[in-house]
């Protein structure tokens, strides 16, 4: 973090308000047809975990501001295609939301006598699958589902990475060697041979998907917060803060925690982007979300079979997948030339593992 | 002989009843013998598989396609006929009872030869038996031979079974136990022999040598010189491993592979513009259904089972899930069989009257809310099958669809396979979606007796003793009119109870190139006459 | 330096030890029974129990813990109960394959990958610099199977001009070809599967080594190079791409992981008869014995892999020592 950009400008703060409350309407005037936790889909409350995350992050964003005086949000969208990134976004999350108005048929709605396997045209854009379900909008609400696991095991990923870095970091000594002895285990098996032995455990569900995929991506950004720790409870005004007599807790979430949210922000991007290319992973070997629900890597799945004969089902689907995880890694690798342009060269600072 | 998801189930016969030999004592080795069908002999067959086999020996193999190979490689005493009905002779060129029904005798070929050249006799077969029976090897099918109490060679070409029962299937069980070479397993201890190469590298007595096996890539098999019935026209048959299947239908179509004996009715409807390939299309041994568990308190009603059945249309499941690749079922029992009764009554596809018998069993939407409850419960369960079988998610993704319609919330829950079959057979759920495959065998207890509950496969706790009764009666009724009889009532009864909705028997479907001849695919086996197929040899590639 | 990797090495003991203990735990507390995958609906209940009383799964658990613990400290993993013969055997013909595979795809990886980012930073700002930047992220953002089934689709069914499964041609074909044959025949197979495996991350290692070599170009030796009237290309290739390749020596051992996770799905659609197959059918059969092999096996190889990228790193920049706080996997913190 060498450069201190300049405080946040009145204009920002609005802009930033204005996404907040945005979101909140959306979420707040839809009820029983947007809210995300309506109906009995079996995935609504993780649905609704990711709706409430654009406000709170843009909350968050706005409460780390005072203290590191950074903008992620302006820092990041410095160049065009990570501005892309960023617009993509907010359209991918409009669309997650909105999906019940932007979808012209029900995601579930099958019509197996008449509809089977159109091709893409006027009536529907993305075609039809096999039980003559309407491909756009299952794509549409696929944006649910596949950005909620994305978003919510990516967040417990990350929480429990900056937990176990913070410790590590900042305690050192037994606690440090333990954790990350322990990191380095998790790190040492092949993670989709991991995922393969949990998920075969107990039985697939999203919330368990959430949970494995949240537990076993934790360890990169332990690293990279432990080394960041490392540094930083060397550095003047911890060591001050210390001398103040302040209490651990406070100096690691008042002190340490806004210094190392740079990295943290990072590693959450990208990691988004990578959970949805596993989930796609997963469903491709049958150990995604459970049928009929549209999750994308089910949709490609659905279609893997017939690709030679209705090439749209599996290949249409898989574009929302490039694409989105095109943006998030846009954003993602926008935000790491911000925060910090001498990680570009050095991979190891890569967060996120590179599996799919 | 089912269990196996149905992606690894083979096919089956019907109608194509050519006698394959009448005992024409084949010519001895050595002598300059014609092939056995009328083709040319020459060419390669190059086989498309989706799964590696485990074993090629008939003792060890388990999945459907390593049985098919392995049983090109070894020949058993009698050959099933393609209705399943009887047998004619193979290594064994007849074979008699005695008086009492307790003793069955095979008289055996005298020119049958191991694929290293020892002869085959009478003591291979008294030495395999007991292996099939042994617990160190834990047979599957094991319990087929428990009524054989002493194999007995009483020369070198004839063997004597004894039997401590007398039942109509004597003779299906003393052939299932397929002869294996005694001068190369006699000798090693029976511990050993699981794990033992032979497995790996067989030597039999079929129409086709084993020549090598790379794994998760091809094994190859050659035309038998020596054969019995003389050499197949095929030179060479190799089996291609691929798992994918996209990449199998690409390879049909691109003809690096020749045939591929299980194609999706999704893959069959796409092959239709390919005209090198010949398609055909001949009825399985496989039936689809849905299982409702008994115990549970939203299914121990026969009638609410009865409306469940009605609100599934089965004709539309037909027509659009498998493009009327298949044939909507009623009974348990195959029609390809002789114990099949045509004139069982179906229940009909009639979603308002099966409302109307739920709202009779207490099922209505009381609160309002669109879906039926009953005193204050939610008609609402979940519907396992397991993951690795398209067809059966499909299915259960379209009955939800249909339930829905009547008010009832139906949840899919799909699972690894082993997962399922360990859940199912411990009776731990609500409804599956599941198939059987048919054996050669009429015997419907381990599925539909009240003994078969606890510990075999009556996984929906079916339990009607008039049916316990007419089945003990019939599995012992030697008297094939009677135990047709008796077969019958059982189908009516059972079919009326709807423990099960039988959905359809899916035809199996096939895809093969037009240059090869003489090729018979049957109910029972696709492989039935492969020590006859030939290539045309003005098209021969390879 | 040989103290240091001696050191790390034995570290590695207790690691794999570990790994082995969670991954037996966990394969034996999960749901499915290896004995049902045998039966028919002919079958006794018993047979089951005969199986699992000859597969060794009637004794307690921690009995069957310490056998299999004694037998592999004998080197000896086992039989596979769903092919019925040893598990060296089978991780004896796999391994070779998956790493045949992985060899390649690597030397694919990081040839194309530096080639394409070296090239962009050269012409930085042009349109060729934007073109293959976004290509890197749109392919680095492309699920592996979906790439595989992609190209399968174009190179094997609609041009038919690369074969779609196998190491090599059957046998009885591929015996008869000369050794150029074979050796070409092996490169017409190995090329899809190598392409999907690889493509992906190659857009990644590309955005490195363009971020690296913009880094170098700017840096004092370079300009005093420039300055000193060198031709541009001996300051490219001699100056600026030395230092410039050092990171990317660190990715080796980051991809490792990589290329044996991503050859499971790989491997499958290709019918290339590697580890990752081996491994996911296991799973699927509750195959222990071979379950366990292969993790322990591919937690070597990552192991193994992170070492050997950290001892290059050390030897390319004798700034940078190996560590010695043993971290086995070596994808450490940025070293600053």
């Amino acid at each position: 973090m060498t450069t201190r950009p300049p405080a946040m400008t009145g204009a920002g703060r609005a802009v930033r308000f204005a996404i907040m409350l945005v979101a909140i309407a959306i979420l707040a005037s839809g009820r029983s047809r947007l809210a995300p936790w309506a109906g009995t889909s079996p995935d609504r409350w993780i649905a609704t975990i990711f709706a409430c995350l654009l406000p709170l992050l843009v909350a968050i964003e706005m409460r780390v501001q005072p203290f590191s005086r950074f903008s992620f949000l302006r820092e990041t969208a410095r160049t065009p295609m990570a501005r892309g990134g960023i617009g993509a976004l907010l359209g991918l999350y409009a669309i997650a939301i909105l999906a019940p108005v932007l979808a012209p048929y029900a995601p579930e709605a099958q019509d197996l006598a008449n509809k089977s396997f159109l091709a893409p045209g006027p009536d529907h854009w993305f075609g039809t699958d096999k039980f003559g379900r309407d491909l756009w909008s299952r794509v549409l609400y696929g944006s649910r589902i596949s950005l909620s696991i994305g978003f919510v095991s990516v967040a417990l990923s990350v929480s429990i990475g900056t937990f176990v870095g913070l410790l590590a970091g900042y305690y050192r000594g037994a606690v440090d060697i333990a954790l990350m002895r322990f990191a380095d285990l998790l790190l040492a098996f092949p993670r989709l041979i991991l995922l393969l032995a949990l998920i075969a455990l107990f039985q697939p569900s999203i919330y368990m998907l959430v949970a494995v995929l949240g537990l076993t991506g934790w360890m990169g950004t332990a690293r990279i917060i432990r080394s960041e720790t490392l540094s930083l409870r060397e550095r003047e005004f911890v060591l001050a803060a210390q001398g103040f007599g302040f209490g651990t807790r406070r100096i690691l979430a008042r002190h340490i925690l806004p210094n190392v949210m740079a990295p943290i922000v990072v590693a959450a991007t990208l990691g988004v982007g990578n959970t949805i290319l596993l989930e796609a992973a997963l469903s491709f070997l049958g150990l995604g979300v459970q049928p009929p629900a549209p999750s994308w890597g089910n949709l490609v799945r659905d279609g893997q079979d017939v690709l030679i004969q209705a090439w749209w089902v599996a290949t249409l689907p898989g574009l929302a997948i490039v694409l989105t995880v095109l943006a998030f890694n846009l954003v993602g690798d926008g935000l790491r030339d911000a925060m910090d342009p001498r990680s570009r060269q050095d991979p190891r600072s890569r967060p996120g593992s590179p599996i799919r | 002989m089912f269990l196996h998801s149905l992606r690894r189930q083979l096919p089956l016969a019907l109608g194509a009843s050519l006698i394959l030999f009448a005992g024409c004592g084949g010519e001895k080795s050595g002598t300059e013998s014609p092939p056995a069908g009328h083709g040319a002999a020459g060419g390669t067959m190059i086989i498309g598989m989706d799964a590696d086999a485990d074993a090629l020996s008939p003792l060890m193999s388990s999945s459907s396609f390593a049985n098919d190979i392995s049983g090109q490689i070894f020949a058993g005493l009698a050959k099933t006929n393609p209705d399943m009905a009887g047998y004619s002779p193979w290594l064994a060129e007849s074979w008699e009872f005695s008086n009492d029904r307790k003793e069955l005798t095979f008289f055996l070929r005298k020119d049958v030869y191991w694929h290293d050249g020892v002869p085959f006799t009478a003591e291979d077969v008294a030495f395999s038996v007991p292996l099939y029976q042994s617990p160190e090897i834990a047979y599957g099918s094991m319990r087929w031979l428990q009524h054989i109490t002493e194999v007995t060679a009483v020369d070198s070409y004839t063997v004597r079974f004894r039997f401590d029962a007398v039942y109509p299937y004597q003779l299906t069980d003393a052939n299932v136990a397929t002869p294996l070479p005694k001068h190369i397993l006699g000798d090693v201890p029976i511990a050993e022999i699981p794990t033992h190469p032979f497995h790996r590298n067989p030597v039999g007595t079929g129409p086709f040598k084993f020549v090598n096996w790379e794994p998760q890539q091809s094994i190859e098999l050659e035309a038998n010189e020596e054969f019995f019935l003389g050499r197949p026209p095929l030179d060479r048959v190799v089996f291609k491993i691929v798992p994918s299947q996209t990449n199998l239908v690409t390879q049909l179509r691109t003809g690096d592979i020749d045939f591929y004996p299980k194609l999706r009715p999704e893959a069959y409807e796409e092959l239709q513009d390919v005209d090198r390939l010949r398609k055909l299309q001949i009825p399985s041994r496989v039936y689809y259904y849905l299982g409702w568990q008994n115990a549970s308190p939203f299914f121990n009603d026969r009638n609410v089972r009865r409306a469940l059945t009605m609100a599934i249309d089965r004709e539309s499941i037909v027509k659009n899930l498998v493009k009327g690749r298949g044939e909507i079922l009623d009974t348990p029992i195959l029609p390809f069989l002789w114990a099949h009764d045509p004139d069982v009554p179906a229940i009909p596809y009639d979603p308002e009257r099966a409302k109307k018998l739920l709202s009779e069993a207490g099922w209505a939407d009381h609160d309002g809310d669109g879906w039926l409850d009953r005193n204050g419960t939610p008609f609402e369960f979940t519907m396992k099958t397991n993951e690795n079988n398209d067809l059966r998610k499909d299915i259960v993704v379209v009955v939800q669809e249909m339930l829905a319609k009547i008010g009832i919330r139906m949840h899919p829950e799909t699972m690894e396979f082993t997962v399922f079959i360990a859940q199912t057979t411990g009776k731990d759920f609500e409804a599956m979606c599941h198939g059987w495959k048919q054996g050669s065998k009429v015997d419907l207890t381990s599925i539909w007796h009240t003994q078969s509950i606890n510990d075999r496969f009556n996984m929906v706790s079916y339990s009607n003793s008039r049916v316990d009764e007419l089945m003990d009666r019939a599995v012992t009724e030697i008297d094939r009119d009677k135990a047709t009889k008796l077969w019958s009532e059982v189908q009516r009864l059972i079919a009326a109870d709807a423990a099960y909705t039988f959905l359809f028997t899916l035809d199996d479907l096939y895809a093969i190139d037009d240059r090869f001849q003489n090729v018979e695919l049957t109910t029972y086996s696709w492989t039935y006459n492969m020590h006859e197929w030939s290539v045309d040899p003005k098209r021969r590639k390879y | 330096m040989r103290g240091v990797l001696l050191r790390r090495l034995l570290g590695t003991i207790p690691l794999l030890f570990g790994i082995s203990t969670l991954v037996f735990f966990l394969a034996h507390a999960a749901p499915g029974d290896p004995a049902l995958l045998f039966l028919s609906d002919d079958s006794d209940p018993v047979v089951a129990a005969h199986l699992r009383h000859n597969f060794g799964l009637d004794r307690p658990l921690h009995e069957q813990y310490f056998r299999w613990l004694a037998r592999l400290a004998h080197g000896d993993f086992g039989h596979s109960f769903a092919q019925k013969r040893p598990v060296s055997d089978i991780l004896m013909e796999a391994v070779p394959n998956t790493l045949l595979l992985s060899g390649v795809s690597l030397v694919l990886l990081f040839a194309g990958g530096i080639g394409v980012g070296v090239l962009s930073a050269i012409r930085k700002g042009t349109w060729l610099d934007r073109i293959t930047t976004l290509l890197s992220f749109f392919f680095y953002s492309m699920p592996s199977f979906w790439l595989a089934l992609m190209l399968l689709l174009l190179f094997s069914y609609h041009f038919d001009w690369l074969p779609a499964s196998q190491m090599h041609s059957l046998s009885f074909q591929y015996e008869s070809l000369s050794w150029w044959g074979k050796l070409g025949d092996r490169i017409a197979h190995i090329t899809l599967p190598a392409l999907a495996l690889s493509l992906g991350t190659l857009a990644g290692v590309a955005r490195y080594a363009r971020a690296g070599m913009l880094e170098a170009m700017q840096q004092d030796f370079v300009r005093t190079a420039r300055a000193k009237g060198l031709p541009e290309r001996t300051v490219i290739w001699k100056h600026a791409f030395r230092n410039a390749l050092l990171p990317m020596i660190t990715l080796l051992g980051l991809y490792i992981p990589f290329l044996i996770s991503g050859a499971v799905i790989v491997e499958t659609i290709f019918a290339w008869p590697g580890m990752g197959r081996v491994a996911i059918a296991a799973i699927f059969q509750r195959d222990y014995p071979v379950v366990m092999a292969t993790t322990i096996l591919s937690a070597c190889l990552v192991v193994l892999g992170s070492l050997v990228a950290d001892v290059l790193y050390s030897w390319a920049d004798p700034r940078i020592r190996v560590p010695s706080d043993s971290r086995v996997a070596g994808t450490g913190g940025t070293p600053r």
